[in-house]
């Protein structure tokens, strides 16, 4: 596993190097590699395809702006690129109304008028995006790309520039959040779950 | 990686219902491609060259990566204040530097000018008469101990150094002066310590110095040896130093300058302190024995050169030491330098 990820740091490495040069092919090749990863981790946070493609769109538009502007990452490229996003998606988070303290009256009573959403598994995500919107935009991304993205504690340390006693801090706070908003809030009456 | 044993399995079913999502529309993904090489192209089309404002802010990202700044996502401002203040920190710290460097330097040292800029500019920060007194003090001391260091070294200090010296002595007994009778009389007593201990070290050096660096010590001495009398003077009667220090200013402020072509050959150049007998460093009789004033002559082993501008400083050469040159001068008096 960490002979991989050495190995396909190694090549992101290289095509950083030719991004730098603004060589045609590895921009194309960077673009290929990391979006549809991107793509995901929006959709997953923001649950709107309309949205998600905006995200990858404005990630791989300030990667180039940055390149332009002699600055841009100089390693972690992966990082660099869902930092982006990540800060793209807390903007749009902040746009947006807050999700209800009580989580599942909204989302219930929202999914009955809504056709598209009334599968269970749609639901359930809808609750788990709306107690992620309830945690603190840093604690968010390290149970995201950890828990949902599999990255290990060194990665997610690097796309959130903290050290990675920060990191199991920064999870350790939000496993506990997320534990009251989703099962303590169902185990009880369900009246209170947000902490 | 296996992450289940940090979150409760039911939490983290929980979580994997997000793993799931939509497929991307391929349509999508395909106008996003290629509205993202577009976007390259544009730049590569309008030159890869860094942008004006880039190009110009490069000497920032140089200062700030020699310094291995970490380049978080920062704002705009936040980058150019670090780099000013580190230019800042640079440049004061830099300065505060060579001021300290240069306090133990000597006068014919590259750090000597900022070691002297720095002592007028903290005694022009000094408004306190006893503390403007303690400086002035001080830096006579400093003065001397170069005298004395370069002596040691067998080399002669600059004329400046000693007109420094006795400039600073004099601001001293002149503030000292200026107090009223139990503070002056404190002044000047400690003055006069001073001065005693310098003429004692002035002393004990001359024994050991090579014959130029002698004749140097004996004339600060000399000049020691006449401001204690002054400090005398002042504590037997305070007007008499008044006195002492208003007549030589007069003689300071009526004492033509004289130009190099007008110097007599000998005497060298005159310095702006200049006795009325050619020694710079008194006003009174000379002493006999002290080198200067009217005498016999020169000793028969020092040989004067005619027309040399030997300043008052130097031993003509050739004719060797002249340990003892006697009454009379060695061809430093004024008056007589140059005669056979």
């Amino acid at each position: 596993m960490r002979l991989k990820y050495k190995m396909e740091d190694s090549k992101a490495q290289q095509l950083l190097s030719g991004a730098q040069r603004f060589d045609l092919e590895c921009l194309a090749e960077i673009y290929d590699r990391f979006s549809p990863g991107l793509y995901a981790y929006a959709m997953r946070l923001l649950g709107d395809t309309a949205q998600a493609e905006d995200c990858v769109a404005e990630t791989f538009s300030r990667f180039l702006r940055a390149l332009r502007a002699g600055q841009g990452p100089k390693n972690h490229l992966q990082a660099y690129l869902y930092r982006i996003a990540h800060n793209w998606i807390t903007d749009q988070y902040r746009r947006q109304p807050p999700p209800p303290l009580n989580l599942d009256e909204t989302i219930y009573e929202d999914a009955s008028h809504n056709p598209e959403i009334q599968t269970g598994e749609r639901i359930e995500q809808r609750r788990v995006r709306a107690a992620l919107k309830l945690l603190t935009a840093e604690q968010r991304q390290v149970v995201v790309l950890k828990f949902i993205e599999g990255w290990g504690n060194e990665e997610v340390a690097v796309a959130i520039q903290k050290p990675l006693g920060a990191v199991k801090a920064l999870q350790h706070r939000a496993l506990a959040s997320l534990r009251k908003l989703l099962l303590e809030g169902e185990t009880t009456d369900g009246s209170q779950p947000r902490n | 990686m296996d992450h289940n044993r940090e979150i409760d399995p039911e939490l983290m079913e929980r979580l994997l219902q997000l793993k799931t999502v939509p497929g991307r529309n391929p349509q999508h993904a395909a106008k996003g491609r290629a509205q993202f090489m577009q976007e390259v192209q544009q730049i590569v089309a309008q030159g890869v060259s860094l942008r004006e404002n880039n190009r110009h802010n490069m000497w920032k990202d140089t200062i700030q990566s020699i310094f291995a700044i970490k380049r978080k996502e920062q704002s705009h401002m936040f980058g150019i204040m670090t780099t000013l203040l580190l230019i800042l920190g640079m440049v004061l710290g830099g300065g505060g530097v060579t001021v300290a460097a240069a306090q133990s330097s000597l006068p014919d040292q590259a750090l000597y000018p900022v070691k002297v800029w720095s002592e007028n500019v903290r005694a022009s920060l000094v408004t306190d008469p006893e503390a403007q007194f303690d400086l002035a003090l001080q830096f006579a001391s400093r003065r001397a101990v170069e005298i004395q260091s370069m002596a040691k070294a067998d080399k002669v200090a600059p004329e400046s150094v000693m007109n420094q010296m006795q400039n600073q002595l004099e601001l001293a007994l002149q503030i000292a002066a200026n107090q009223p009778p139990g503070i002056g009389d404190q002044l000047l007593e400690r003055a006069r310590d001073r001065l005693r201990q310098q003429d004692q070290l002035m002393q004990q050096l001359e024994t050991q110095a090579n014959p130029e660096a002698e004749a140097a010590l004996k004339r600060v001495r000399q000049m020691i040896q006449e401001r204690l009398s002054w400090v005398e003077d002042g504590l037997a009667d305070p007007n008499r130093l008044q006195d002492r220090l208003r007549l030589k200013d007069g003689i300071s402020q009526i004492t033509p300058e004289v130009t190099p072509e007008e110097t007599l050959p000998g005497q060298g150049s005159t310095p702006t302190t200049a006795g009325e007998n050619g020694n710079p460093w008194t006003d009174e009789t000379p002493v006999p024995g002290s080198g200067y004033g009217p005498g016999p002559g020169p000793d028969a082993t020092c040989t004067c050169t005619p027309g040399s501008s030997a300043g008052p400083m130097k031993t003509p050469q050739p004719g060797g030491p002249n340990k003892d040159p006697g009454p009379g001068g060695n061809g430093n008096d004024g008056g007589n330098g140059g005669k056979p």
